[in-house]
Parts: C-alpha cells; sequence; structure tokens
C-alpha cells in the first residue's frame, strides 16, 4: 500500500477496504456479542484492535491534511551536533565535579563549548521548529550516548576529557561534509574549537 | 562550484599559506629553545600544505600564484615576544581564509579546508596560550 494513499473503501468498510477497518469492525462486532454483563472480552483481542484502529487512522490522516515537508536536513544536522555538544558539556561538569583542581583548567574550555551550543541551538525563532518526525526520530540519543564514568584520577579524567574532544572534532569533519555552505563552516569553526581544547588539555599552552 | 571558480579559491588559499611561510621565516629569527623548535615545525608544517595546494592547483591544468619576495608585516619584529605575537596573528588570520573557502569547497576540498582551519586555530592558540570559542570566525564574539 502506498504510503499517503487511503482508499474510500478502506474507509467505508467496504469489502477489499484494509485491514485496520477490518479489524476495527471485528472489535464492534465482538463487543455487541459479548454484549453488556457478558464475558470479558480477551484482553489480546481488544489490543489488536486498538493498534489496527491506530494504524488505520495513521495512515488515512494524510488524505485529509498535506503530509508534512520534509525536515531540513541542515537543521536535524545542526541540532544533532548540538546534542552532541552538551554531551561534552556533561562530561566537563563530571571532571570537575569529581576532580575540582582541574576546574580553574577546565572552565574556559567548558564556556566555549556552551558557546558551541548556543550557535548551534540558535536564538529561540532562528531555527526552523523541528518537526515532531525529526524530533521522534531521535537522531541523536543513538550517537550521544552519557559519558562514561570519570576516571578516578586527575591525570586520567584529563586524557579522557582530551579524548572526548578529539573524537568530537573527528565527527565535525566527517559531518561538515553534508552540510550546507553556512552550517559547513560553523562546524569547521567548531570542530577546530574542539581540536584546540584536545590539544590544550592535553598540553597546557607552555609546556609543549 | 565550476572548476574555474575552484582553481581560484585553491590560489587563495596558497597565496595566504606563502606569507604565513614567510612569516615563520622572519619570526623564528627571533626565537630560541623549544619556540624556536616549534616555528620551525610550524614552517616546515605550512611549506607542506603550500606545496600540497600547488600540486592541486597544477593538476587542475592552472599556473600557481607565485609567492610575493616580500610581505608588508602587521608589526614590527624586534623581540621573541614580538614574534610570538606575529605568529598568533598570523594564524590566526590563516584561519579566517580557510574558514572562508570550507563553504565554497566540497568533499575532500573541503575537509581539506577544514583541516587547514583546525591546524591553524591549534598553532594560534599554542603561540596566543588561550583557546578561542570560534576560531576563523571573526564575526562571533570571540
Amino acid at each position: 500500500m502506498l504510503l499517503w494513499t487511503c482508499s474510500p473503501g478502506a474507509r467505508t468498510g467496504a469489502p477489499g477496504g484494509y485491514e485496520g477497518t477490518a479489524a476495527l469492525r471485528g472489535i464492534i462486532t465482538a463487543m455487541t456479542r459479548t454484549g453488556p454483563g457478558g464475558p470479558l472480552l480477551p484482553r489480546r483481542a481488544v489490543l489488536t484492535g486498538a493498534v489496527a484502529l491506530a494504524a488505520g487512522l495513521a495512515a488515512c490522516s494524510p488524505d485529509r491534511a498535506t503530509p508534512p515537508p520534509p525536515p531540513d536536513p541542515d537543521v536535524v544536522l545542526r541540532l544533532k551536533v548540538a546534542t552532541e555538544v552538551r554531551s561534552l558539556l556533561a562530561a566537563y561538569a563530571a571532571v570537575i565535579a569529581t576532580h575540582p583542581a582541574t576546574g580553574a583548567r577546565l572552565r574556559p574550555f567548558a564556556a566555549e563549548t556552551r558557546a558551541h551550543d548556543r550557535a548551534l541551538s540558535g536564538p529561540p525563532g532562528a531555527l526552523a521548529t523541528p518537526s515532531p518526525r525529526t524530533t521522534s526520530t531521535g537522531t541523536s540519543g543513538r550517537t550521544s550516548p552519557p559519558p562514561s564514568p570519570v576516571p578516578t584520577t586527575p591525570v586520567g579524567a584529563l586524557a579522557w576529557l582530551a579524548g572526548l574532544e578529539r573524537a568530537a572534532a573527528v565527527r565535525r569533519r566527517r559531518q561538515l561534509l553534508r552540510a550546507g555552505p553556512d552550517l559547513a563552516r560553523l562546524l569547521a569553526s567548531v570542530g577546530a574549537s574542539e581540536s584546540t581544547h584536545a590539544a590544550l588539555i592535553a598540553h597546557p599552552a607552555g609546556t609543549a | 562550484m565550476s572548476a574555474r571558480s575552484e582553481t581560484a579559491t585553491l590560489q587563495e588559499v596558497l597565496a595566504a599559506e606563502q606569507a604565513v611561510v614567510f612569516g615563520y621565516g622572519v619570526a623564528g629569527a627571533r626565537l630560541a629553545g623549544a619556540d624556536r623548535s616549534r616555528a620551525l615545525a610550524g614552517w616546515s608544517a605550512h611549506g607542506e600544505r603550500r606545496d600540497r595546494l600547488a600540486g592541486l592547483i597544477a593538476a587542475r591544468d592552472a599556473t600557481p600564484v607565485p609567492p610575493a619576495a616580500s610581505y608588508a608585516l602587521p608589526s614590527p619584529v624586534r623581540s621573541a615576544g614580538d614574534a610570538v605575537g606575529l605568529l598568533a596573528e598570523l594564524e590566526e588570520r590563516l584561519a579566517d581564509v580557510w574558514a572562508d573557502v570550507v563553504g565554497r569547497l566540497t568533499g575532500d576540498l573541503r575537509g581539506l579546508a577544514a583541516t587547514g582551519l583546525a591546524d591553524a586555530a591549534v598553532a594560534g592558540a599554542r603561540w596566543r596560550g588561550t583557546s578561542l570559542a570560534f576560531p576563523g570566525l571573526p564575526e562571533r564574539a570571540r
């Protein structure tokens, strides 16, 4: 069946109508037969009918409303990168909380990472509102798992953070290849800043 | 992007890398110890990138722009401090040039530009001693 079609036969319940309607009719028949005070309908039958009904409604609704425009790939990418940047921020917070002595050194980098998030998330209204479909596909959740536990020594924690920044910079260089010109420029700059963080966390200025 | 404008874009960054190589030569003469070694490494890295760009341009049947015999420096270099300041400034300007061409290039060349920007940002941060939130994007608060 085509995604955005819904045959009139299906809506009227005519023969040849599709599964959702058939299942709906089936459940009504079943309820009529059991009637008030009758034996309870098997739970599975109710659920099956409800699921099929929901599927039928979802398939039919675009027939009445125009399909949502496809999400702007640059907006999707931008929001995905913003999510990744926020997971880096969480890693900074975790390291500073576990090893407070690293705070003075890390806070400037964390502040710049926060600026990345602001630039990528944009001021309210600057970005097209992502459609529900964009958010529900959840590109962000899979690609940026919560940071793993902070290493127990400050040296280990700094090396871990430098590794996260380096990996982020590598991802930016891949992501910018499929971005529009303006977003590519922003991602290149964010990635360059992340490369700098990785280098300066591993070897502070003046020591290398 | 047409092949001709792609070549013109490569010429633009080639000219910038040539100027930076010149600057490293001037600054390196004023530096000693670890800074001098780092300047030498930078001079060599920028020279390699310059040669790579010249090769890409020649592969497009164009003649790479020749370097200038001399360049006007943004400020006189009389001390080691001046030299470090010059290199920080040059890397920052180079980052601007690379960032500007990222959006105009595609595929491998865009990747090359992003790497050029990142290398300039890291080197600039080393000479300056601090990082930037948006290297190469002067329009954003730094």
